[in-house]
């Protein structure tokens, strides 16, 4: 039997430094389809996007989260990873001596794809995202501006076949042009291959090019509304004020 | 009986000069007491476990080389080879090569003693090890590199202990006259059985001259190593030196730098990887004597198993040594929560403006590091792998030498894999 290809969180719970920070929160996002998560400093939304990972400080007390009829929590994070789910870090991790190249090469290989064709995609990709050749080699996240950062955040992520991506204020650190630019191909990507995508934001801008299905918005822990691409205008417009106890 | 005894200067090609400095050195070695762990330049060390009466002295040059490979018996370039067994000079490289250049290398018996004054250019030993090398060591090797002279080839020197229950004691000498250059790489290695070596390097690095120094140690898991090298540098010279250690069950390396001209640059940098039980013990002494002298030192260690590292380092600003400007750091990564690695920096500075910094880490894997990688889908292992490989990066890197890269980077290559089947 197949399953049907959907991402579903169920009354997700999870702990981080002690303290429980989602309170059962649920979702489900198929091929295609963007929902995007909104909400204030401290609401949940990065603990969302790294239990989604399984990062370790993340503590999921209960609930669930499936990705096309696999329970994703007992999978570890690169094995996450290879059933499809992609993360755009907000901070993105520096690791000194290891290159884009390397983590590509890597990943295809445990995948059984042909590095090298992976290789020519980020390559081309590149030239799309208006990344210069010599930035494959240059050492992960190190000595990288802000936008370089989520750049290469993207980058990895067009070419990692990723059935859904979460992404992390994807938006924060780029300017307004290498924005649209970012927002623009992943949102082919949702057109192209399919792609699922939870993007979490503050700015409607993002929204603006990669049109979601819902918006969701995040408050203590809790989805406490959803709606379409006009509640994202509406919420920069006004705060979260009258979702705030 | 201490087979230690001067009974056996005969067995050595030596001249009046070499006679003589043997002779005070077998004197003041049975003044010298031989090193306890309490002495502070000996803490964490193993010395304690080491019996010197198992081991005699090597009277003869071996009729034979070590059943190990090394990645230069085959590669040593147009200046062929040089080898040195258990402290015996056994080939000098290619003739021809050494004819046509302008640099002399060879025992000391074949060089002119006069060209390099060694007895006054070789400092006066100073410890227990210092006197076993001078006492024990069959014939120095020599490299005299006149004024002028630049050779960018690489000289390569294989350096064995072959036959068990003997103490090695090879000694090089490089002395660089003014506006020279030379590249120098030895490979150290043994075979599994018991062994001591105790290698010992002296350098000249005359004024406005360049050194590179580099050694790759991949003696057997049985050998203990306690290795000397000393670069004494003059006006405007410069030194870059590199050590990879893989091997030894105890393995010492002491460096120091005495920049003495002003102007004197040098860099140290290691690499290296502990696994099993064995010891990688770094000591390193960067001298400033005069004005305007830069030292920079960068030792990175990864410790698997049961594996220890010490890592103890002084930097030394004398009161002339105005716009010193020096570094010294040392990283750590436990890859076993039995590995054990010990960073010991200190700083003396007698005299005021200057800029030295100190910085030293032991931690394990970053699990930042490891999240991010395999976030992006790499599996565990590779992903750690990666990460150690990188973080030795900044240092192989900077390696030129091709041959030796390659050689260092397969040797990782095989601990990680190892280390990854071990976890497996």
């Amino acid at each position: 039997m197949t399953s049907e290809k959907v991402l579903i969180i169920e009354d997700l719970c999870v702990k981080a430094s002690n303290k429980q920070v989602l309170k059962g929160v649920n979702l489900e996002i198929r091929p295609s389809e963007v929902h995007a998560v909104m909400g204030p400093n401290g609401s949940g939304k990065s603990t969302l996007a790294h239990a989604l990972m399984g990062r370790p400080g993340y503590e999921v007390t209960s609930g669930s989260i499936t990705l096309d009829g696999v329970d994703l929590l007992s999978l570890k994070t690169w094995e996450r990873s290879q059933a499809g789910m992609f993360i755009a870090m907000q901070q993105p991790i520096e690791v000194p001596g290891v290159k884009v190249s390397d983590v590509i090469t890597e990943a295809a290989v445990i995948s059984g794809l042909d590095p090298e064709k992976s290789l020519s995609l980020l390559h081309a990709e590149a030239k799309n995202l208006e990344i210069e050749d010599e930035f494959i080699e240059r050492e992960l996240n190190v000595d990288l501006s802000g936008g370089e950062k989520k750049r290469n955040e993207t980058l990895q992520l067009l070419v990692s076949n990723s059935s859904y991506a979460i992404l992390d204020e994807i938006d924060s650190g780029l300017d307004l042009d290498s924005l649209a630019l970012v927002a623009r191909r992943i949102q082919q990507a949702t057109e192209d291959s399919q792609l699922g995508v939870l993007a979490i934001t503050h700015f409607s801008r993002l929204l603006e090019i990669l049109e979601p299905d819902k918006v969701h918005v995040l408050v203590d822990g809790q989805i406490v509304e959803t709606g379409s691409v006009d509640l994202a205008s509406q919420l920069e417009e006004d705060g979260y004020q009258k979702f705030l106890k | 009986m201490n087979p230690f005894t001067n009974q056996s200067e005969d067995s050595f090609p030596d001249s009046a000069l070499t006679s003589g400095m043997r002779n005070s050195a077998l004197e003041q070695l049975e003044k010298t007491p031989f090193p306890v762990p309490e002495e502070e330049v000996w803490k964490y060390s193993k010395i304690g476990e080491l019996d010197l009466g198992v081991f005699s002295p090597s009277l003869q040059s071996p009729s034979k080389e070590a059943d190990v490979k090394s990645f230069l018996d085959s590669n040593a370039g147009e200046s062929g080879l040089i080898s040195v067994l258990d402290g015996w000079i056994t080939a000098s490289g290619n003739d021809e090569y050494y004819k046509n250049s302008e640099i002399n290398l060879g025992p000391l018996s074949k060089i002119n003693e006069e060209l390099i004054n060694l007895d006054e250019r070789l400092h006066k030993p100073i410890d227990f090890f210092d006197c076993l090398n001078r006492s024990y060591n069959p014939e120095t090797l020599v490299l005299h590199v006149p004024d002028d002279v630049v050779i960018r080839d690489p000289i390569y020197i294989k350096v064995q202990a072959v036959t068990e229950g003997l103490v090695s004691c090879p000694a090089i000498f490089i002395d660089l006259g003014r506006n020279s250059e030379v590249n120098i790489v030895e490979h150290h290695l043994s075979d599994e059985g018991s062994y001591l070596t105790v290698p010992v390097l002296n350098a000249r690095i005359g004024e406005n001259s360049r050194l590179k120094h580099s050694v790759l140690q991949s003696l057997g898991k049985t050998t203990w190593q306690v290795s000397k090298q000393n670069f004494y540098l003059e006006r405007d010279a410069y030194v870059e030196t590199f050590t990879a250690a893989f091997g030894g069950n105890y393995a010492r390396s002491e460096i120091r730098c005495e920049l003495q001209g002003r102007g004197a640059e040098a860099h140290s940098r290691a690499a290296y990887f502990g696994s099993g039980e064995q010891t990688l013990d770094f000591r390193t002494f960067q001298k400033h004597g005069a004005p305007d002298t830069t030292s920079k030192l960068l030792f990175k260690g990864a410790l698997d198993d049961d594996s220890r590292s010490v890592y103890s380092g002084l930097i030394k600003v004398l009161p002339e040594a105005i716009r010193t400007r020096a570094q010294q750091t040392n990283r750590n990564i436990k890859l076993s929560d039995d590995a054990w690695a010990e960073s010991v920096p200190n700083l003396e500075i007698e005299t005021n403006d200057v800029v030295c910094n100190h910085a030293s880490t032991v931690s394990g894997v970053d699990t930042e590091q490891l999240f991010y990688l395999e976030s992006k889908g790499v599996e565990t292992s590779i992903a750690e792998r990666l990460i150690i490989t990188g973080f030795f990066d900044e240092i192989i890197s900077k390696l030129d030498d091709p041959l030796l890269v390659e050689e260092i980077r397969l040797k990782m290559l095989d601990s990680l894999q190892r280390h990854s089947r071990a976890e497996s």
